[in-house]
């Protein structure tokens, strides 16, 4: 090397002390500031010139770090962005990296916990933005998780009654029961409010493009079986028994109809 | 042969050319038909289950090479390697066979944190002897050698007693690891601390650049802002003329994006980059097509 080393700081001194004030959500002379510190501080350490003084080019570093997390999740969250507003949601993410650093090497995994901070948040008095929150995050994950071969009605068509009946069958992995404590069909095409009303959502992949929908109680232990190995004989019993009162042939086709809508929206797989 | 094989002329995977690339190597009937050469993907956009994502790199792998560029390896920071990111890493090549695997000669994790940026690093001894023993560690890991990119910065450390180009052949000289060379980097690096991006060039091994970045920035007033949301601009193709010239034919990538454009205006300045190199190197050596190595190229399968 042609240069002698010069004396300064650590290489853990400079990036504790760095990463602290690049994070820091006021910019950075504030948080020098804060930490009591002159604005001539950082002279020492970073070389400026007359374009860019050593603040002035920390805190570009400052501004990427929070508005490219912000962007990431404005466009993971649109209607939760939507629904609380530019301003609201800004300060909304600034509160959840100082609650919750990224901690994962992945930008996607960026917005997992802002559902659950939304939950510690008073919301504006609106507590649904949290469930909002969880359906918009649910459909990411499900984007890209595991895959599976589905089960086509031709495949189904083609057995013999007694080896439909005891034909093992689960949901594929890119599925999800979401319990929510009010209606959000109205805010998610975007408009209206949502009505207290609890409801279970299934949320699921098909293809390339994630979907939800409002089921039944009795689709909803059907689902909840056929999370785990079961068989179409087994999985019309689940049917029958939250489904009381009717004649079993009805129970039957009603049954069948819900095994046929999953097989159409490719939710089931072998097991 | 080299230690990295000249590829060809490639594009950096973009979900708005998924199904367009896709199609258009498809539709290719001979290699010099293909809009591109190969491709490089972020690494971490695919350490995910499945999806769309995974589906479209298995059907572009089985049509051209890939090579994966990460963005979280954090060379230099302080915090332990991450060993779970690291497995992660190791387990997506194992699916993609890249031609090599790159990342960045930066810091951007702190206290078990992420930054989600690359953050620049003080070029001194302590850092050097940090950074090569982490560099030595993943290419055991990976079992096999990395290449290193230069980061676009807006500052450098007062106590910094080494430059940018000196840190990085001497990591090469160290660890043997090669280089990815961002040319657009350069030129925005150069700018914004007034050294000479034709002296940067000249200060590193000719036989240690891999792999060549050609991307766009934006002009700031008091600094360049490496942004890739624009063609890449006259000073950078000078600049690239200068390290054909010097590194000879290098793979070399076009990166976008932001406000990425249809995938034909990006093709064109693929074939730019590769008209530019034959210009230069016809006249100093034979110019063939991208090398073939085995077990690089297309597969015969999809994944």
């Amino acid at each position: 090397m042609p240069s002698e080393p010069r004396q300064g700081p650590s290489l853990a001194e400079v990036q504790a002390l760095l990463y602290e004030l690049m994070t820091a959500p006021t910019g950075v002379a504030p948080a020098l500031a804060a930490r009591g510190l002159a604005a001539d501080a950082l002279d020492g350490l970073i070389a400026g010139d007359q374009r860019l003084g050593a603040v002035a080019r920390l805190d570009l570093y400052a501004n990427m770090y929070f508005f490219r997390i912000l962007d990431v999740l404005r466009e993971e969250f649109p209607r939760l962005a939507a629904a609380l507003g530019g301003d609201a949601f800004h300060d909304l993410i600034t509160d959840y990296l100082l609650a919750a650093r990224p901690a994962h090497p992945s930008l996607r995994e960026v917005g997992a916990r802002l559902p659950a901070f939304l939950r510690t948040q008073a919301g504006g008095g609106r507590p649904w933005l949290a469930e909002l929150a969880a359906l918009e995050r649910t459909h990411r994950e499900l984007f890209d998780a595991a895959d599976a071969d589905p089960l086509t009605m031709a495949a189904l068509q083609g057995l013999t009654p007694e080896a439909f009946a005891t034909l093992p069958v689960r949901l594929i992995p890119a599925h999800r029961l979401l319990g929510q404590a009010f209606e959000l069909s109205a805010v998610w095409e975007g408009g209206g409010s949502p009505e207290a009303r609890p409801e279970t959502l299934l949320v699921w992949r098909r293809d390339a493009t994630v979907h939800h929908r409002a089921v039944t109680t009795a689709e909803l232990a059907m689902l909840r079986r056929a999370a785990e190995p079961v068989t179409l004989a087994d999985l019309c019993q689940v049917f029958a028994g939250a489904r009381t009162g009717t004649d079993d042939e009805a129970l039957v086709a009603e049954a069948f109809q819900i095994i046929a809508r999953w097989v159409d929206d490719a939710l089931l797989t072998r097991a | 042969m080299r230690r990295f094989p000249h590829l060809g002329h490639g594009i950096g995977l973009r979900p708005p050319h998924y199904q367009p690339l896709l199609q258009a190597l498809r539709a290719a009937r001979s290699p010099l038909e293909r809009p591109v050469d190969w491709v490089e993907i972020i690494s971490e956009n695919f350490m995910v289950e499945g999806g769309n994502p995974r589906a479209v790199l298995r059907r572009i792998r089985a049509e051209v090479p890939v090579v994966m560029h990460g963005v979280s390896l954090s060379l230099g920071s302080v915090d332990p390697l991450d060993e779970q990111y690291l497995e992660a890493l190791r387990a997506l090549a194992r699916d993609v066979e890249p031609a090599w695997i790159s990342d960045h000669l930066c810091w951007s994790s702190f206290g078990g944190h992420t930054g989600h940026d690359l953050w620049p690093l003080p070029f001194t001894e302590e850092a050097l002897d940090h950074v090569a023993a982490r560099v030595l560690t993943v290419q055991e890991r990976l079992q096999r050698p990395v290449l290193i990119e230069n980061v676009s910065s807006y500052l450098q450390f007062a106590h910094a007693g080494i430059t940018e180009w000196e840190f990085l052949s001497a990591l090469v000289a160290r660890t043997g690891c090669g280089l990815l060379l961002d040319v657009n980097n350069v030129f925005v690096s150069a700018h914004n601390h007034g050294f000479s991006a034709q002296a940067f060039l000249e200060g590193l091994p000719p036989d240690s650049v891999g792999q060549i970045h050609l991307a766009g920035h934006r002009d700031e007033g008091t600094h360049l802002l490496d942004t890739h949301d624009h063609p890449v601009c006259d000073g950078v193709w000078d600049l690239y003329r200068a390290a054909v010239t010097r590194f000879g034919g290098v793979a070399t990538l076009i990166e976008r994006d932001e406000d990425i454009p249809p995938l034909d205006e990006v093709v064109a300045e693929s074939r730019r980059a590769r008209a530019l190199e034959r210009e230069v190197l016809g006249a100093l050596e034979p110019v063939g097509g991208p090398t073939v190595i085995p077990g690089v190229g297309a597969r015969a399968h999809a994944l």
